[in-house]
């Protein structure tokens, strides 16, 4: 039973990606409303991204130096932080912070206008609720992320260089050296690249469950609950798919 | 011309609708008794193809909207104004706002002709100088008229109402038969009214049906000339 509700769970969301992907839509309708989402999505979440980037700067510093220095040449503290934070705390963590403000967020929103009758008045007045409500939401999703995990990136590499530096007395040269001469350009594109499919799935499953919502204000809580849950146990599926794929 | 044909709905175990029939003429406007939880939204959303029934057919002079593309459902929605029985109004717009979304999203009018049309529309519903107000502004009255309003912008041959009096005070629910007896003798509007209020019943529809048990039965035709 378990499973064939699971089944026909993925069913419709393939569908729902499929409604909300390929129908036929104008930029000069959508442009309002993907910018909104854009600021709604990044902006809205930069705060929270802020002081959750210097935690992860401070912690990576910490942590790698406590499990590095004595064991391994110092310079490898900077070769450890800048790659940690640029493949997997970066936009790991980003994810999360936006999985947890924006999918709930679209789940609410969007299973708020199911109860209330708003989705059923936006068909019954020629408009399509996947390109009018899903779609914006989606692309600006996948406009906002890899732009916070940029910001999460450089907030968190600086904090740990400054953690290093004044707090565990590595030298600027030896962090530096690091940093910068085993610095490649794939990890960075590579946590870029997972950062675009984290949005996808923060986005389409916020809107997925706002869509699904049945009942009064506790299906509406029950929307928001599965859309983080479920977001935040994709973004693990995918990010341990990725590290088998690309960083073995 | 609309003509319901023998829908049936059940959800789970229960028989909501067992085979209803009738027709909407043009220009006429049909409207649906009956007691609360005895199906009537469920068979205006069948019929307005928010809902799909369990068997049946609708048409829309002479399509059936069972057999219709996705895309004719909306293209069909355009020709349809619904009025809600709670507005449904979306609750991050403002009147304005939600009036001119339809418009927006269906047409490549001017900004200039959106806004003769809105102000026309506000005009008519009598919410001149309300447009920058938001649904939480608004009393239940007041929304049910931009609910109106907003059914009214592509100026749909067809009106449907969901309970457009239910709550309202007596002055707001004569106002607003006032307007929908307008928009069928003035502006030859065809619609569906459901509705459990009697008195309306019988200043709106020139049939009236009587919605119990799934099954539906006529149990007043006005005379023409009354209804006139």
């Amino acid at each position: 039973m378990c499973f064939k509700h699971l089944g026909q769970g993925i069913v419709q969301y393939w569908l729902f990606i499929a409604h909300s992907l390929f129908i036929p839509w104008q930029l000069r309708k959508t442009f309002k409303r993907l910018v909104d989402q854009i600021f709604e999505i990044g902006i809205g979440a930069l705060p929270m991204v802020l002081v959750m980037a210097i935690f992860v700067g401070l912690t990576t510093a910490i942590q790698t130096a406590y499990q590095t220095l004595g064991i391994v040449p110092k310079y490898f503290l900077g070769i450890a932080i800048g790659r940690m934070i640029l493949i997997e705390f970066g936009p790991v963590f980003t994810a999360f912070v936006v999985a947890g403000k924006s999918a709930s967020a679209m789940a609410a929103e969007i299973g708020t206008m199911r109860v209330t009758e708003q989705i059923d008045a936006l068909a019954m007045m020629g408009i399509n609720p996947y390109r009018y409500l899903c779609l914006p939401r989606i692309l600006g999703a996948l406009v906002a992320l890899p732009l916070l995990v940029i910001f999460t990136e450089f907030i968190a590499i600086v904090t740990a260089i400054l953690t290093s530096i004044y707090l565990l007395k590595v030298s600027y040269s030896d962090l530096t050296y690091g940093l910068i001469h085993h610095f490649r350009l794939n990890d960075l594109v590579g946590g870029l690249v997972k950062a675009l499919f984290f949005a996808f799935l923060i986005a389409t499953t916020g809107c997925f469950f706002g869509l699904q919502t049945t009942g009064g204000a506790k299906g509406v809580g029950q929307a928001v609950t599965r859309a983080v849950v479920t977001s935040l146990i994709l973004i693990f599926a995918f990010d341990f798919i990725n590290a088998l794929l690309f960083f073995q | 011309m609309i003509k319901v044909c023998d829908i049936h709905k059940s959800f789970g175990d229960l028989i909501v609708l067992d085979g209803v029939s009738f027709e909407v003429g043009d220009e006429e406007i049909v409207v649906i008794l009956g007691p609360s939880g005895t199906g009537k939204t469920v068979l205006l959303k069948i019929i307005a193809g928010l809902i799909k029934p369990d068997a049946g057919k609708v048409f829309f002079d002479g399509q059936c909207l069972q057999e219709m593309r996705p895309a004719e459902i909306y293209e069909l929605r355009k020709r349809i104004g619904f009025v809600f029985q709670g507005s449904a109004l979306l609750d991050s717009l403002t009147v304005y706002e939600n009036i001119k979304l339809t418009l927006e999203e269906n047409t490549n009018w001017q900004l200039a002709r959106q806004e003769e049309r809105i102000n026309r529309i506000l005009e008519v519903i009598g919410l001149t100088g309300k447009e920058k107000l938001l649904p939480k502004d608004l009393s239940g009255g007041m929304m049910k008229l931009v609910a109106i309003g907003r059914a009214l912008a592509l100026d749909p041959p067809y009106l449907f109402y969901d309970e457009p009096t239910v709550g309202l005070d007596p002055i707001m629910k004569a106002r607003i038969t006032e307007l929908i007896v307008t928009f069928r003798d003035s502006y030859q509007k065809s619609g569906i009214v459901v509705t459990h209020d009697l008195d309306a019943a019988r200043k709106l529809g020139s049939k009236i049906y009587m919605l119990k048990l799934g099954k539906i039965a006529e149990i007043e035709t006005i005379e023409k000339e009354k209804y006139e």
